[in-house]
């Protein structure tokens, strides 16, 4: 059953269809989610956000991907969580903690090093939570401006700015991590 | 030249199409001319591709989807001098926080077995016994290995960021892996708690790749205050084996503020703590505010 099968039927509530295609992609929404707020556990935690907002407004979504639409709403989530965030109130860990390690490659990975990987994320790290969300929005996630920009209630030209923002900061960071780097993606 | 060098905002909407149709006519004119813009557009071209090759990644634990059949459970507030304690065990499966008949059966068995009681505040080489070890990252995220603890610098570096705990949601938790892949997640619902309501609290340890072998005492959760420490839960697991992935779960209810008396508002910790075999501990702490 294909995922416009599977929408179908959870616009009429089948809780079944919507697990099927959370399953089908989480790996993809926990992806963006981990990369927008940068710690595992937090993303898990939107995740799980993200999961029950779209079951209640399923039965409102407009047609479209199912991915697309539920990326939309991984990524409010997030950000809605980076501008939770109360630093000077937030919960603090002891320190005999260990983070998660990423989970295991999937096949994609085999085509990169896992040294770029990380180089790409850590650069990522260094932008701002807000230059952070688009970028990957519209070139982890494919989103459209238009969708960014209903996503994030944010007017279209502020999208576009903020984009253009995220990659060349992006492009800075990576080349003073390393000068060749990009040349893999030319 | 059609125009002047083009700016970073209109070489980034050209990249994406997003230029309406006289700014794109414009820019492909100009790209076709300027080496240098064009030079520009093929290293954003580049940028954008290195986040699109960014491979998916599967969650930590599955999601809980007991919502897409159930209710939330309503908050269980409870007197200001009861406490009640709920342990579950759930093996190769995962849990979730809806009390059930298991749980409340244990309710029975652990008020007979067992009860809560205050132990000194204590390092964590001394809590078991003197020869364990505790996982330990340094407030920077950096690795570090406890005093005398040379067995554990294959320990893999928490992600970026992972200091500061999520204030949102319904949960806040934290997790920790082990040398030989043991996962060990610490989670505490609500994320803050309320003088005298309940707050339930979870230590869940999910067998590595070669199995996990637990050592005496098992599992406990502790809430802890200042010097004084209240266990609430234990000892679970002990000298238990599990297969890779199996999951074992100790759950306990505590009232939100209690330790010694009628609960308070204040700074509480709440400590899961992991014997395993070999003489090593897992120990995770969630700072706890109760107002």
């Amino acid at each position: 059953m294909d995922d416009d099968q599977l929408l179908a039927r959870c616009r009429d509530g089948d809780g079944d269809a919507f697990e099927a295609l959370l399953l089908r992609h989480q790996a993809a929404f926990y992806g963006l989610a981990v990369r927008i707020l940068g710690d595992h556990d937090e993303a898990m935690d939107a995740l799980q956000d993200a999961c029950v907002k779209a079951w209640r407004g399923i039965a409102n979504q407009r047609g479209g991907a199912f991915r697309s639409w539920m990326n939309s709403i991984v990524a409010r989530t997030c950000v809605d969580h980076i501008r939770s965030r109360r630093p000077t109130t937030a919960l603090e860990y002891d320190d005999r903690v260990i983070a998660l390690p990423d989970p295991s490659p999937g096949p994609e990975l085999a085509a990169l090093s896992r040294d770029r990987i990380r180089s790409i994320e850590t650069a990522l790290g260094r932008l701002s939570p807000e230059h952070r969300a688009v970028i990957l929005m519209r070139d982890l996630s494919g989103l459209s401006y238009e969708e960014i920009a209903e996503s994030l209630s944010l007017p279209i030209g502020t999208v576009r700015s903020r984009i253009a923002r995220a990659r060349t900061g992006l492009q800075a960071e990576l080349l003073r991590q390393d000068p060749g780097i990009l040349e893999a993606y030319a | 030249m059609s125009i002047a060098h083009l700016s970073d905002e209109q070489l980034s909407a050209y990249l994406d199409g997003d230029a309406d149709g006289t700014a794109d006519a414009e820019a492909h004119l100009h790209l076709e001319e300027c080496q240098a813009c064009a030079q520009r557009l093929q290293l954003l071209r580049a940028t954008s591709q290195a986040v699109a090759s960014l491979p998916d990644t599967e969650p930590p634990r599955p999601l809980d989807l007991a919502f897409l059949h159930q209710g939330p459970a309503p908050a269980v507030p409870l007197g200001e001098a009861r406490r009640r304690f709920v342990a579950r065990v759930i093996h190769g499966r995962v849990s979730t926080w809806a009390p059930t008949a298991v749980a409340a059966a244990a309710v029975l068995a652990l008020a007979i077995t067992w009860a809560p009681r205050l132990v000194p505040s204590a390092p964590a080489s001394t809590a078991g016994s003197s020869s364990r070890q505790a996982l330990r990252t340094t407030a920077t995220g950096k690795v570090s290995p406890s005093a005398g603890d040379s067995s554990l610098n294959d320990l893999v570096a928490p992600a970026a960021g992972s200091a500061v705990a999520p204030v949102s949601g319904s949960s806040v938790q934290r997790t920790a892996v082990a040398s030989d892949g043991t996962i060990v997640t610490m989670l505490a619902t609500p994320p803050r708690g309320t003088t005298g309501h309940a707050v339930q609290l979870l230590l869940r340890v999910v067998g590595g790749p070669k199995g996990t072998n637990l050592a005496p005492p098992g599992m406990e959760i502790f809430a802890a205050q200042g010097q004084n420490q209240l266990r609430l839960a234990g000892s679970e697991g002990t000298s238990r084996t599990l297969k890779p992935g199996e999951e074992l779960d100790l759950t306990v209810e505590w009232t939100a503020g209690a330790m010694t008396g009628p609960p308070v508002a204040g700074s509480y910790s709440v400590i899961g703590r992991v014997f395993l075999a070999g003489g090593k501990l897992v120990e995770i702490t969630l700072l706890y505010p109760v107002s």
